[in-house]
């Protein structure tokens, strides 16, 4: 679905991104851990058309997107979420969704924004995303977890091929990362999923696919069990902690 | 953006019936007064849409109602029919030519830049023969396709400005309810994550950008038409300021917020000139106490009232 190509990104003399390579498929959840600085946010900034490329391909179903603004990409089918939550905060829950849905479907600009199926676009995001009961209330009272949700629902109802999650579960209690994780779980069934996380135990209960970045490169990718029992990623990054 | 509540817009219906009345009970020089405060609201209703709407805070705004304005002039006076689109066409091209360049910027730079295209338009009328003069010109005043007597003229401009307010605001709330009207609202929101969405936000803000100066084009006209008069300084700078002003004082976040502030200006100047002698100072003292103590501009006033459009 989506593939990265020797991707690399230089802030002057610092290599944040360094010859980064991976792919991303229907129905896999593919996770990127590593320590502070790694260069995992500019890795997602990067396959969302956030930052630009100092070097290196991004391909999304069969079209070479490495020069496609943030918005071409959003259009395309590739959904992402915020490690800082960045939504309309003065506008609805529902409102954040519609915005979502309206920018995919492909309708004019001066039909009403309340336009049934851009409604039930949205309301089905929300509902997925666990915020239906949410829908009226303005984003900026929302609670911190419920503002994570509204994080995912706004990716998901835009109806994406391709979900690129930053730090879903940052901030959120132990309580409240449970029916995230699940959710993770679950939206991995029809999309192609990156998930950067800190958090090391739902990281190896969800990925089906996990790569280790240190230092802008990658140091590993494999199957969880292959990086849980590698010696190398143990060494340089996981340590004692797992 | 918030569009005026059920109240409200009947409070704003009852007040136009009441000017629509004025033919009937009040002077040629109270309708002229009222005349005038109904263009200058059209004109910072026309800001609005970059302003309130989109949050792209202009200075050239003025540029493109001056342009309105000469259009009139620079025609020779055909008909109505003819002028006012080709007014409405005339700033709508300026401003599709300046805002893909001032587009590029953002905050206050974007502010600067218009700023410099509002001044650049200023001067072309300015310094060249093309304004007639420094001091401005009386014009031709277009037919309107019935004959009107001299002391026919203020009843009938104040319809005539009344009615293009009421069609120009109607349609901006139409606007308002749109995907485009709420995309709009989503980018004074939050740009980024607009575009993160798939929104064209550079696209969006460039078909709000020729719509605000095509609306003000509009005003431009109707003002060339009510006072037969052009002059440079319609274009300068200081207008758009003004009507910001007006913005601020009718209230930033809602629709009718620049007709209410239009009027409430008109009224403190006429009031300020009336009172003192001074009628800057009263003018500055009232805004001050705006800024401190109406946060939320004169539309505000009923916060409980407020609906989410």
């Amino acid at each position: 679905m989506m593939r990265a190509e020797s991707l690399i990104k230089r802030y002057g003399g610092l290599l944040a991104v360094d010859q980064v390579s991976l792919s991303l498929d229907r129905g896999t959840l593919h996770a990127v851990i590593g320590p502070n600085g790694a260069g995992k946010s500019t890795l997602i900034n990067l396959l969302s058309g956030e930052t630009s490329l100092s070097s290196g391909w991004v391909h999304f179903k069969d079209h070479d997107i490495s020069a496609w603004p943030a918005w071409r990409r959003g259009q395309a089918g590739i959904g992402r979420t915020f490690q800082r939550t960045n939504v309309m905060r003065d506008m609805t829950v529902l409102e954040n969704a519609r915005l979502a849905a309206q920018a995919r479907a492909q309708f004019g600009l001066l039909q009403t924004a309340a336009n049934a199926k851009v409604v039930q676009t949205a309301l089905a995001a929300l509902h997925r995303a666990g915020l239906a009961e949410a829908a009226g209330a303005i984003a900026s009272t929302l609670s911190h977890g419920q503002a994570r949700l509204l994080e995912i629902a706004m990716a998901l109802a835009g109806l994406p091929d391709v979900l690129l999650l930053d730090e879903p579960l940052a901030g959120l209690g132990p309580e409240e990362t449970a029916p995230v994780a699940n959710l993770l779980r679950d939206l991995a069934r029809d999309h192609a999923v990156l998930l950067v996380e800190h958090d090391m135990d739902v990281v190896f209960a969800v990925a089906d696919v996990i790569t280790v970045m240190v230092d802008g490169r990658v140091l590993a990718t494999g199957a969880p069990n292959e990086i849980r029992t590698s010696a190398i990623v143990r060494d340089a990054y996981l340590g004692h902690s797992v | 953006m918030i569009v005026a509540s059920r109240p409200g817009q009947c409070v704003l219906g009852a007040a136009a019936l009441g000017i629509a009345t004025m033919p009937l009970w009040a002077s040629a020089w109270h309708m002229q007064l009222v005349s005038a405060a109904l263009v200058a609201a059209l004109f910072a209703l026309s800001l609005q849409v970059l302003v309130g709407a989109t949050g792209l805070v202009s200075l050239a705004q003025a540029g493109f109602f001056g342009l309105g304005a000469y259009t009139v002039h620079l025609l020779g006076s055909p008909p109505v029919w003819i002028t006012l689109p080709a007014a409405m066409l005339a700033a709508g091209v300026a401003a599709l030519l300046i805002g893909p360049l001032a587009l590029r910027t953002k905050g206050f730079f974007f502010l600067m830049t218009t700023l410099a295209f509002g001044q650049m338009l200023f001067f072309a009328f300015h310094d060249t023969p093309l304004g007639g003069g420094t001091d401005g010109l009386f014009i031709v005043r277009p037919s309107l396709g019935f004959t009107v007597s001299r002391a026919g003229r203020p009843a009938v401009f104040l319809l005539l400005n009344l009615g293009v307010l009421a069609i120009v605001y109607g349609g901006l709330c139409w606007l308002m309810s749109t995907m485009l009207g709420h995309a709009l609202q989503g980018i004074r929101s939050n740009e980024n994550r607009m575009a993160a969405l798939g929104h064209n936000v550079q696209r969006l803000k460039l078909i709000a950008f020729v719509l605000a100066g095509a609306l003000a084009g509009l005003a431009g006209h109707m003002s060339a038409l009510t006072d037969a008069f052009v002059s440079p300084d319609l274009l300068g700078w200081h207008r758009s300021a003004e009507a910001l002003l007006m913005i601020l004082l009718g209230g930033i976040g809602a629709l009718h917020g620049p007709i209410l502030g239009a009027f409430a200006l008109v009224a403190i100047q006429e009031a300020g000139s009336l009172l003192s002698d001074r009628p800057r100072l009263v003018e500055g003292v009232v805004f001050l106490a705006a800024v401190l103590f109406l946060r939320q501009g004169i539309a505000g006033w009923r916060l409980p009232w407020r609906t989410r459009p």
